[in-house]
């Protein structure tokens, strides 16, 4: 009885914002503030559950009166606590402390972070042999030619300390070339992603195509009927002169 | 003191973040397990923030019957139930038989995947205008996007298949952009994005990057 409950509320709200193609309409409006209502009740309980329960308020009852576990647990709490200054005018500058400690520490983290993970590993990734010998192919040299000289050109086009002109100019806009075909490449797999997750409520819609066509007839009328009732726009001032 | 005391904070959580990666010392590394855990906290603490943010802005505008009032009044009674059930059942989303599971499978899992499944009409509509083979750049673009599109549907292989005679294979040629030109664009970015990120570090480290203590 739920499931199936639950399933026509899945489909109702499911065509209450594909109706949003044609155009705005109360049925999307309502979906996309059922959705913001739910996002949020959703987040509020996981983050209590999974960081502020275990965190903050578990530390603070297991310290049994010791006062470096108190001064431990109390700190992220005080930290916590401040951010809700924000809510008041005369002490929201408060509010920067706990800020400034997390910007701070992303900051660090992600020296850290990029340095080795993005900037060291990329570059490692991309020294490969570029000469066909032992376990690689002509074709794989090729590949790793155009692969390295096509990351070469694309950081040119990124050194902006020097005008691009000349020898400079031409790598650079090999370097765009290839930026063109990763965007290209980007762009195709985002749609190929949207359009699979489409596939997914249009199967949903299939498999219950009762209540599709239930909300499909609702959105129609509902749509149709109050484009009719809306006002018509007040005649201006230069059209009621006679 | 406004500004002082934030920017003092921020250098010594940003070096103990730096410097643990280079001494595995306990007076480095135990501060940075707690600075971990602590930034962790305060995240929590601002989602709860902008939950009650969230009421204390449309709660007054619902009293007040404001444009729209209606469906702000449906958002907060959405928030609340599911926050009061998500509560009451201590959180257990992932329990099948709960309330908490229900309106996870039936109400946020299905609006999510809508919103941005409808993000692909758009997208398509919008490159359908857009895309134009004016330039080279243009159309390497637009070459690139068709192929991996095509590509990734068996209608593609079957098409390159008829039409080449077997020569090419669109798959192939897909793998082909994503392992060479495709990689080499989105390292030499990663690298970019990477200095980018690690000078920025460096500057709100010491103080010379404010622009988070505005406001």
């Amino acid at each position: 009885m739920m499931e199936t409950m639950g399933a026509w509320v899945g489909v109702g709200l499911t065509v209450f914002i594909l109706s949003f193609l044609y155009k705005d309409n109360p049925f999307y409006k309502l979906a996309e503030h059922i959705y913001l209502g739910v996002s949020a009740g959703y987040w509020l309980v996981v983050v209590f559950h999974t960081n502020i329960l275990p965190e903050l308020i578990m530390p603070l009852r297991e310290s049994g009166g010791d006062p470096g576990k108190l001064a431990m647990a109390l700190t992220p709490i005080a930290l916590s606590l401040l951010m809700f200054a924000t809510l008041f005018k005369k002490i929201a500058w408060l509010a920067t402390i706990p800020i400034a400690f997390v910007i701070g520490a992303f900051a660090g983290a992600q020296i850290i972070g990029f340095a080795s993970s993005d900037l060291i590993i990329q570059i490692q990734s991309s020294m490969q042999p570029l000469w066909a010998s032992g376990q690689t192919t002509w074709r794989e040299a090729i590949n790793n030619w155009i692969g390295f000289a096509g990351l070469i050109c694309c950081l040119l086009f990124f050194f902006f300390s020097r005008e691009h002109k000349g020898a400079l100019g031409a790598a650079s806009r090999v370097g765009m070339y290839f930026l063109m075909i990763s965007f290209g490449a980007s762009f195709g797999y985002t749609v190929m992603g949207r359009i699979s997750l489409a596939i997914g409520r249009a199967q949903e819609l299939y498999d219950y195509h009762y209540a599709t066509l239930v909300f499909t007839v609702l959105v129609v009328a509902g749509v149709f009927l109050t484009g009719r009732l809306r006002k018509p726009p007040a005649e201006s001032a230069e059209m009621k002169q006679p | 003191m406004k500004k002082t005391i934030p920017l003092i904070v921020t250098f010594i959580t940003g070096v103990i973040m730096t410097v643990e990666y280079f001494s595995p010392h306990p007076l480095v590394q135990h501060p940075k397990a707690a600075i971990e855990k602590w930034g962790i906290s305060v995240m929590s603490a601002m989602i709860v923030l902008g939950t009650l943010n969230i009421l204390i802005v449309n709660l007054p505008r619902i009293v007040r019957k404001e444009r729209d009032w209606m469906y702000k009044a449906i958002m907060v009674a959405a928030m609340i139930a599911t926050a009061g059930l998500g509560f009451y059942e201590q959180g257990k989303f992932d329990d099948k038989g709960s309330f908490s599971n229900w309106m996870f499978t039936h109400l946020l899992v299905p609006l999510q995947s809508t919103m941005f499944a409808l993000l692909a009409f758009y997208i398509t509509s919008a490159a359908f205008r857009a895309f134009r083979a004016r330039s080279v750049e243009a159309t390497l673009l637009l070459a690139a996007a068709i192929i991996v599109m095509l590509g990734r549907v068996p209608i593609g292989e079957l098409l390159s298949a008829k039409l080449t005679g077997g020569a090419l294979n669109l798959p192939d040629l897909v793998s082909w952009i994503n392992d060479v030109p495709n990689l080499a664009g989105k390292r030499a970015i990663m690298v970019g994005a990477a200095l980018g990120a690690i000078s920025t570090g460096i500057r709100v480290i010491l103080g010379m990057e404010r622009s988070y203590l505005a406001g």
